[in-house]
């Protein structure tokens, strides 16, 4: 009688940062799955659908925009949300433009993160 | 030989008186003998007979010689046999001494010794004997030569000589007289036998003769040929002269003339007349006559030959030799009918004997002194009668044959002209050349005698003068010939000499370009050279006129060309230059002219001329002209002071420039020198470049400063040489650099200034360098440092949850939870250190909104704690409207400044802030009562990585500044160490952005 665990995919080229959020992602009982790279991401978006998506905008082979708008072109109903070590309004326009819910920059409070998850999450 | 005086004498007396008688005697019986005997040879020898038998003398012989001295015949007596020899020697030729010196002179020849003559045969016979000789000369005629031998004694006496020679004149005399009568015997002989003859000849004559007597020039007889030739008749003649029948037609004068010539010299020759017939025809005769006196009267006996008809034989001499046979032939014939008629007329005249006698002395002298010659010839060739002329021509013929005595031939000559009439019996006309060497034209006709035999008449006529002459004319006349053609060939020559000085003429002329021509105004000529064709491009026979030349001429040089040319006719020089036009192009000519007029009434007679094509120079000319004005213009366009100066700093030339510089005419500057025309001076500068290229040759540039042209100048001197390379002078530039040299030093000012700032910007760009670099990396480091953070910052989260699992009095909890504190509030100071880094390095867009000052200010005063110990003042214009800028940005800049007024007073003081606009900005002041900022630090406090402060990295002002210059906005200070700061930000109103534009577009508004 369990609700199905949401999926939650971390897109981030930093591994500590990979296993930290999992860590506290999973506490609060999300299913957590990571990628590297954006095309590692796209492939297990082809495969898999998420609930949610954490998208560090700084990856060594795409740009984060163009990736947001390519998730937000296959799965358009999951949740995108956009994470950036260089805050910059511009950026965080373009991002929502294309389709991400928030924009949010490093380092994130984790209190603030678990709440905007859970939030958008529980939306639905 | 001995002779005693006185007896010897006397009987010498007796014996000569003895001899002398003898001798006297002999000669009476000469004489006597002389009387009597008519016959000489008869006489001869009989003299001899007598002189011997008186005993006068030994032996005498007499030898006779003809005019030549040929012996003849020789009488002797006494001699004997031995005469035979003398005789012979004689006949041979050979004289003896004796007898040729007697010969030789009238003088008795004495040989005193004849015994030792050795030519003589008969010198043997002289014994004892003693010789005389003298010749026998009477009248100028030798006769011979009377020898005789004597006693030897004899010769001695003056008398016997004298004796002697008497004898021998007496012989002399004798044979002289013999002569005579012989000759008058056979003459009256002749004359009786040829008086018919001489009458038939004169009357048969075919040249007209006539007797006439002198002066009045009745005619007495005149022959057929005459009345012939004249046309009257005998009677109409006879009784009258010239003048009455108006014969001749010369004037009386030439009459006179000729009839006193007659008279004086005795004869005429061949004097020309002209005549006229009784009809009235022209004749032109050869007058030939002779004087012949008659008892007390002149007669003149002429011979008219019809020269007229000769005249025109020189012409035509074939047609009329013709005629002429044929009117001989009819004078022949009439002369026959003639002689018939005359024999029987002659019959008549033997009545009148008187007459007759006269009429043949008349003849006889007629054709004796004729000048012509006449003979009669017997078909044996011998010579019947001859008339004077022809005997003194060609000698005596003394009975020999014709060819005998004139040719010296023992038969007759072949192919005899003459004698070809006894053949052919008609006359025969023919020319001869004479032994004598004349040259005769010769008449011969046969003629009957008085006997009815036939003889031949010849007539000659001495025509050597004319054969002379007419050798000399057909001499002349090759000769002509011959220097005809000599001269035709040299004309040839010369005149192809001539065709080719015409060629090199013209060639010369083509190659020269020159062109000559000739009027001839006499002749209405006008002649062009070749080349004057060529340059005019008319071809070449094409008509000229005046006109000709003048269509060519140029339109507008016509009145020159015109004007000019009248000129000329007045006598003024021709010597122009002007323009053609051939084939539509424009050539240039020179034209001079040679006129000559006529000195009577100066209308011109004839020009020579020349004309050259100058095209080619005049061009160059034009073009030198061009390009010497052209200098010229440049020369004295030039802005800058030229002059050319001599070796001697003199001016030779100053363009405009110069000359007005010095205020005066380019002209004027001649001659002056420079130094004291340009500077005033008496000597030339020192530093003056002339000197020293005049020196080196070579070109200088000075610098020179001189008051009185107005500033600094810069002089160049370049060295001019003529066309050997001698130098002449120099060429002098002046250039007004006075405005150069004050933009020189302005140059240098803003030179040291553009250092000055170019340190300054060189500063900035190192510090914007920096900051650009410090950006670059603060960027880049910002976004690697904040991964990390966040991962401790989840580490801490994480760890803070499982403590929540310690119960929460836990000793362990609480330490625990503090240490993570401890690390939370670290990495959010890294954070923030970040951020102010990514701020500063970004480039900072500011988004205008309109924005609440106060609301602000208010909500910075919140966000910051303000201790207790500062009392804030804020002063907010009123009624400050809402301004369009940035919020964010400014609240930045306005936290930025407040924590750093705050920090400044860690002892309290007080914190004022002003804002206030005017109409082009906004003004913010942030004022505080802390520390103050020290001298050496103010030029840097907006320089990133710049603090004070123990705490902070210094990026806060110079963020600051980042931002407000994005706002085009300025900040500065004032501040004074432990007084304190005031920071004023001045913010252009309107939101114009770094980039100039107004940016109204909304971030929203994508799409």
């Amino acid at each position: 009688m369990e609700k199905p665990k949401k999926n939650i995919l971390i897109i981030d080229d930093d591994k500590y940062i990979q296993q930290i959020f999992t860590r506290i992602l999973r506490k609060q009982g999300y299913l957590i799955d990571s990628a590297e790279t954006g095309q590692e991401a796209m492939e297990k978006l082809r495969n898999q659908k998420y609930d949610l998506a954490l998208i560090d905008v700084k990856l060594p082979d795409t740009n984060g925009t163009d990736l947001i708008s390519k998730m937000h072109a296959m799965h358009p109903d999951m949740i995108k949300i956009a994470i950036t070590g260089f805050p910059s309004l511009e950026d965080a326009t373009k991002v929502i433009d294309r389709g991400a819910s928030a924009y949010l920059v490093k380092p994130v409070k984790s209190e603030e993160l678990i709440r905007i998850i859970n939030e958008k999450l529980n939306q639905e | 030989m001995l002779f005693r005086r006185d007896v010897a004498g006397r009987i010498k007396m007796e014996e000569k008186l003895k001899r002398l008688n003898a001798l006297l005697g002999a000669l009476r019986h000469v004489n006597q003998l002389i009387v009597k005997e008519k016959n000489r040879n008869r006489l001869l020898q009989g003299i001899c007979d007598t002189l011997v038998k008186n005993l006068g003398y030994y032996n005498v012989w007499i030898s006779l010689f003809d005019k030549h001295g040929n012996f003849i015949s020789g009488f002797e007596s006494g001699v004997g046999t031995n005469f035979l020899s003398l005789v012979n020697q004689l006949k041979s030729g050979k004289l003896c001494d004796c007898a040729l010196k007697a010969m030789a002179q009238p003088a008795v020849v004495l040989t005193e010794d004849p015994q030792s003559c050795r030519c003589c045969p008969l010198t043997n016979m002289y014994k004892g004997r003693s010789g005389l000789s003298a010749r026998l000369e009477y009248a100028g005629s030798i006769y011979g030569l009377i020898t005789a031998s004597t006693p030897i004694y004899s010769i001695l006496y003056e008398d016997e000589r004298s004796l002697f020679k008497e004898l021998a004149d007496d012989i002399a005399f004798a044979l002289y007289r013999l002569e005579l009568e012989e000759e008058r015997d056979k003459a009256t002989e002749l004359l009786q036998q040829s008086e018919e003859k001489f009458s038939k000849v004169f009357h048969n004559s075919p040249i007209a003769m006539s007797v006439s007597r002198l002066p009045d020039g009745i005619w007495v007889d005149v022959n057929e040929s005459f009345l012939r030739l004249t046309e009257y008749t005998r009677e109409e003649v006879i009784g009258h002269n010239s003048v009455e029948l108006n014969i001749f037609e010369d004037p009386p004068e030439k009459r006179t003339e000729i009839i006193n010539l007659l008279r004086d010299k005795g004869s005429i020759s061949n004097i020309e007349v002209d005549a006229r017939t009784k009809s009235g025809k022209h004749l032109k005769l050869l007058l030939s006559a002779a004087r012949v006196n008659v008892g007390n009267q002149e007669y003149a006996i002429s011979m008219h030959v019809d020269d007229t008809e000769r005249r025109k034989a020189e012409e035509a001499l074939s047609m009329i030799h013709g005629e002429l046979e044929e009117r001989f032939q009819e004078r022949t014939k009439e002369l026959r009918e003639t002689t018939e008629r005359l024999q029987r007329e002659i019959a008549d005249r033997r009545k009148a004997e008187k007459l007759i006698e006269n009429e043949r002395k008349r003849f006889f002298d007629v054709l004796e002194k004729l000048p012509v010659y006449l003979v009669l010839l017997t078909p044996d060739h011998r010579v019947s009668y001859a008339n004077r002329f022809f005997r003194e021509r060609f000698g005596e013929d003394h009975g020999r044959h014709c060819f005998e005595y004139l040719f010296g031939r023992t038969e007759p000559c072949k192919n005899c002209e003459t004698y070809k009439v006894l053949k052919t019996m008609t006359p025969l006309e023919w020319e001869w050349t004479g032994p004598d060497g004349r040259e005769y034209y010769i008449y011969d006709a046969p003629f009957i005698d008085v006997d009815g035999s036939t003889l031949i008449l010849e007539v000659g006529i001495d025509i050597t003068e004319r054969k002379k002459a007419e050798k000399a004319l057909l001499k002349a006349h090759d000769e002509l010939e011959m220097r005809v053609m000599e001269r035709t060939r040299e004309l040839a020559e010369a005149y192809e000499k001539l065709r080719e000085s015409e060629r090199d003429l013209n060639r010369a002329q083509a190659v020269a370009r020159i062109g000559s021509w000739r009027l001839d105004l006499q002749n209405n000529l006008l002649q062009w050279s070749d080349e004057v064709y060529r340059i005019f491009g008319i071809p070449k026979e094409t008509p000229l006129t005046y006109e000709t030349f003048l269509a060519a001429v140029h339109p507008d040089d016509h009145e020159y060309v015109d004007r000019k040319w009248k000129a000329a006719l007045q006598g003024e020089p021709y010597d122009i230059e002007h323009r053609i036009i051939v084939n539509g192009e424009v050539k240039w000519v020179r034209e001079k002219a040679e006129l000559e007029f006529d000195k009577v009434n100066n209308v011109l007679v004839s020009g020579f001329g020349t004309v050259q094509d100058i095209t080619e120079r005049k061009q160059a000319e034009q073009a030198l002209h061009r390009a010497k004005q052209e200098w010229e213009r440049t020369f004295d366009a030039i802005p800058d002071l030229i002059a050319i100066l001599d070796d001697k700093h003199r001016i030779v030339r100053a363009n405009q420039a110069l000359a007005k510089k010095l205020g005066k005419t380019p002209e004027q500057c001649v001659g002056l020198p420079c130094y004291k025309a340009v500077h005033g001076t008496e000597q030339p500068l020192e530093c003056c470049p002339h000197t020293k290229t005049m020196k080196n040759g070579q070109e200088y540039i000075e610098e020179i400063y001189d008051e009185r042209l107005g500033g600094y100048f810069l002089v160049s001197t370049t060295p001019l040489t003529d066309e050997k390379g001698q130098m002449i002078g120099s060429v002098h530039v002046a250039r007004n650099i006075s405005d150069l040299k004050q933009l020189e030093k302005k140059l240098e000012e803003y030179a040291k200034h553009l250092e000055e700032l170019v340190e300054v910007r060189t500063k900035q760009l190192k510090d914007s360098e920096r900051l650009a670099a410090i950006g670059q990396t603060a960027g880049m480091v910002g976004h690697d440092i904040r991964n990390p953070l966040q991962s401790i910052e989840g580490a801490v989260y994480l760890a803070k949850e499982e403590l929540k699992s310690l119960p929460p009095e836990s000793r362990e909890r609480k330490e625990l939870e503090e240490i993570l504190k401890i690390i939370e509030n670290q990495t959010s100071y890294i954070d923030h250190i970040v951020s102010d880094l990514q701020a500063f390095a970004k480039p900072p867009l500011p988004r205008p909104q309109e924005t609440d000052i106060q609301q602000m200010i208010n909500e910075v005063l919140s966000i910051l704690k303000i201790p207790p110990n500062i009392q804030l003042k804020i002063t907010i214009q009123k009624d400050l409207k809402k301004q369009f800028l940035d919020p964010l940005l400014l609240k930045r800049i306005l936290i930025n400044l407040t924590e750093n007024a705050i920090q400044a007073m860690p002892k309290g003081g007080e914190l004022t802030i002003n804002a206030f606009e005017d109409e082009q900005n906004l003004h913010i002041y942030v004022e505080d009562t802390g520390e103050g900022i020290a001298e050496e630090d103010k030029p840097k406090i907006f320089t990133p990585l710049f603090t004070t402060k123990a705490k902070g990295q210094g990026f806060g002002l110079a963020v600051c500044k980042k931002l407000i210059d994005a706002h085009n906005g300025e900040i500065s200070f004032e501040s004074e160490q432990g007084k304190g700061t005031k920071f004023k930000i001045r913010l252009p109103k309107r939101g114009k952005t770094k980039n100039g534009k107004t940016k109204e577009k909304h971030p929203h508004n994508r799409r």
